[in-house]
């Protein structure tokens, strides 16, 4: 897929799949790459201008196996972000739907 | 590559960027191979994964290149400031000080002028003291003429010292509203 175009996607589906649950990195990058084909080590300079921008907040937690891990959480001012985000993509993909439909049906 | 050799080239890749934010940025990758590491996963296998470094510092970069660019300029209104202060003081050493110097100076000594001439007077005691009554009523005259005038100028200095002392003011806080316009712009 477009380089470019999936790194703006990247990012509403980094914030959609942290509003439904805090997650750590790693889970994170399973998460996507198990629908969106990305590079994991680029998930983290998302989520470092994400975290600058505050539209996610960091803690450390414990688990049972392993060391501590960074979860990100959404803020409110990430939520709103998100909204945004999934109202201008609605409005987008199905202008796209739209084209695709009147041109190859 | 293995995972020693990924953390070794990104962290020579961010040279640049400093280390607090270096050790933060490679402490998620750390953490990224710790717990794949503990899911089963070889580091080649975590490394193929996690892509190009020079594409991550690349990201990394740009990104860290433009938070400074902001604080630049932050940076930028602190030295135009201290400039603002200093050719200020300059100013202040060159054109200001030296005739604040010379009006202060000038102001002072008619002060003290005043002052005798009001307490003239008083020099009439010796005078008795050394020459007797000798030309008595003239000194007398003399001195209440003298006195008199030391009242009169008293009165202008108190007035002067009044008038220096509110430009003195109106021009310190002048001084500072130019030191802080500097800042805010």
């Amino acid at each position: 897929m477009n380089v470019q175009f999936k790194k703006g996607v990247l990012e509403l589906c980094v914030l959609v799949l942290i509003s439904k649950k805090d997650q750590y990195g790693y889970e994170l990058a399973q998460n996507i790459s198990r629908k969106i084909e990305v590079a994991d080590g680029t998930l983290y300079p998302l989520l470092r201008r994400l975290t600058k921008e505050e539209y996610l907040s960091t803690y450390l937690a414990e688990s049972t196996e392993g060391p501590a891990r960074k979860y990100y959480s959404l803020t409110e001012k990430g939520t709103d972000y998100m909204n945004l985000l999934v109202k201008e993509w609605n409005q987008f993909s199905s202008a796209v739907n739209d084209f695709i439909e009147e041109v190859l049906t | 590559m293995s995972r020693n050799e990924f953390i070794s080239q990104l962290e020579s890749l961010l040279e640049s960027v400093n280390q607090a934010d270096r050790n933060e940025i490679i402490y998620d990758y750390l953490e990224h191979f710790d717990i794949g590491l503990a899911n089963g996963k070889s580091e080649e296998e975590l490394v193929k994964e996690l892509g190009d470094p020079k594409v991550i510092a690349k990201d990394l970069l740009a990104d860290y290149r433009v938070t400074k660019a902001e604080e630049d300029k932050s940076i930028g209104n602190m030295y135009k400031a201290i400039l603002a202060t200093f050719s200020l003081s300059f100013f202040n050493i060159v054109f200001i000080v030296g005739p604040v110097i010379g009006i202060f100076g000038a102001y002072l000594a008619l002060s003290i002028a005043a002052v005798v001439l009001t307490i003239s007077p008083l020099l009439l005691i010796p005078q008795v003291i050394i020459y007797g009554f000798d030309n008595i009523e003239l000194n007398i005259f003399a001195t209440i003429l003298l006195c008199g005038i030391g009242i009169l100028m008293s009165i202008g200095m108190i007035h002067t010292g009044r008038f220096l002392y509110n430009v003195t003011l109106r021009y310190i806080r002048f001084n500072i509203r130019v030191i802080k316009g500097g800042k805010a712009k």
